[in-house]
């Protein structure tokens, strides 16, 4: 008879993973392999003694021993310790001599996890770090209109920038983590690797509320937003993961078949997301009216479209925000494309108003900024008219 | 590794380096450093792995033989020069403490 459990341990809990297993083969559950999750056969109830340990020269990719996990082993074994399985830089051993010694030193030991663990972090120090440079650059640089009027946007910014400190603080810890240690280790101190069983259990429920509020914030963001096209194709993108990462932990492909597995599948994540954006932009119906709106202000584009197809389309944009801040960004923005000295100001009776080329406004009142695009130069009345009912002051 | 970091010897290297003297298979050396330190020094097998890894990439070893997983080295010129001037090192600390620790 055979069962999988569903845990995971860091590799800074190597030996709350060999006490687990200790603890499942005193009830007669015998780790077997990792498929899916931790395979254990019914047998008979025994003293079982593990070492969980983390093998440098692992890899994340790592499904099953590969070769040179492998020659690690025949040390092992050798030194009294076989080899039951092997995932990612974990190797699990379990004692088979009486007079097996330490696979490692108790400062190796240390340097191999804090190693391990620090690569880990680092590489999520650098994702988040890359998507926040990216956002950042848009927020201030190119793009920066379209991220100040899309809750949806400032969502996945603050997303991403609490993702980036929270594994830096995870980081630093690491560190001092380690500094600890290896000062216990200097004073001839053991060192257990762990937080005790009790408190695995309550780790694991606590990540997987974090996990399950994750997606729900995600989820909730987009449902906000209204973004349900984006939300379905995530939903679609969420049902592939879960089936790419069933068929990798079932079937454990070789390091080289995985990575080209990953490699293709992100190929195709990119195709479908492209072709998902090209569906979106085609099936789009051309607006007359498209308001964005979040917590920094909004933007309402209007456009005019007359019956006389001799007429020229009137468009406007209306942007509002009570930040100061926001405002200059627009203006900053939007005057570009204007001649500095053909100041209309007192026409407009605003802060600030700048006319260009083919009937071109650019005017500026206290919360609100105005672009408008005329076909002809506007008369006094005509800008009463329109401040009337854009309730420009 | 820098081949600086090797030019002092912890006792476990210094056995290691020793124990290939002679061809010998990785897998074999736990027991032969045990047995020519009289059962003082144990090296764990991934201490040994780590080690010898550094070792071969020093050029302080060279592999020998390779059959499936067992691979054999055998210590190289450049580690007899090193095992040797510990060992030089080692005879220098031996006198110096005769004179005030034998009485």
């Amino acid at each position: 008879m055979k069962k999988i459990v569903f845990k995971n341990f860091q590799y800074t809990e190597c030996d709350d993973f060999a006490v687990f297993l200790r603890d499942m083969a005193a009830e007669g559950w015998h780790f077997k392999e990792w498929k899916l999750g931790l395979v254990f056969e019914k047998g008979v109830p025994s003293e079982e003694e593990y070492v969980v340990e983390v093998f440098v020269h692992g890899n994340e990719l790592d499904t099953k021993p590969e070769p040179k996990t492998e020659e690690f082993a025949e040390y092992c074994e050798a030194a009294g310790w076989r080899l039951v399985d092997a995932k990612k830089k974990f190797c699990i051993f379990k004692k088979c001599k009486e007079t097996a010694v330490s696979i490692v030193t108790a400062e190796e030991r240390l340097e191999n996890i804090t190693k391990a663990a620090m690569r880990n972090r680092a590489e999520r120090i650098f994702t988040f770090g890359m998507l926040m440079v990216l956002y950042w650059g848009q927020f201030l640089g190119w793009n920066t209109m379209n991220y100040v009027f899309s809750n949806l946007m400032l969502g996945f910014m603050l997303c991403v920038n609490c993702m980036f400190l929270y594994h830096v603080i995870r980081g630093i810890h690491l560190y001092i983590w380690n500094r600890k240690r290896k000062k216990k280790i200097l004073a001839g101190e053991k060192i257990y690797y762990g937080v005790g069983n009790k408190n695995q259990t309550r780790k694991d429920r606590l990540v997987t509320t974090i996990s399950l509020v994750e997606i729900l914030v995600l989820g909730g963001i987009l449902w906000y937003c209204k973004e349900y096209l984006l939300l379905g194709v995530l939903g679609v993108l969420g049902v592939f993961a879960a089936i790419f990462i069933v068929t990798i932990r079932t079937f454990r492909p070789s390091k080289a078949i995985h990575q080209f597995i990953r490699f293709s599948a992100s190929i195709l994540i990119t195709v479908f997301t492209i072709v998902c954006m090209m569906i979106a932009i085609w099936s789009d119906k051309p607006l007359q009216l498209e308001t964005q709106k979040s917590v920094l202000g909004s933007r309402v584009y209007h456009e005019a479209i007359y019956d006389n197809p001799n007429e020229l389309d009137r468009t406007y944009t209306l942007y509002q925000s009570e930040y100061d801040w926001v405002l200059d960004r627009v203006w900053e923005e939007m005057s570009e494309y204007f001649p500095k000295d053909n100041i209309c100001t007192e026409e407009w009776g605003a802060q600030e108003a700048l006319k260009g080329d083919n009937a071109l406004y650019l005017v500026r009142y206290e919360n609100k900024i105005l672009f408008l695009n005329e076909h002809t130069n506007l008369t006094q009345e005509q800008i009463q008219v329109v401040r009337n009912r854009l309730e420009l002051r | 590794m820098a081949r600086e970091q090797l030019q002092t010897l912890t006792e476990p290297m210094y056995y290691i380096l020793m124990s290939l003297l002679e061809e010998c298979c990785g897998v074999d050396i736990m027991e032969k450093v045990n047995a020519l330190s009289g059962g003082r020094v144990a090296v764990g097998p991934g201490t040994l792995y780590a080690m010898l890894a550094r070792f071969e990439e020093s050029g302080i070893i060279r592999l020998t033989a390779s059959e499936g997983r067992r691979k054999s080295y055998i210590i190289t010129k450049e580690g007899r020069r090193i095992l040797q001037k510990e060992y030089e090192r080692l005879k220098i600390m031996v006198e110096d403490g005769r004179k005030f620790l034998e009485f």
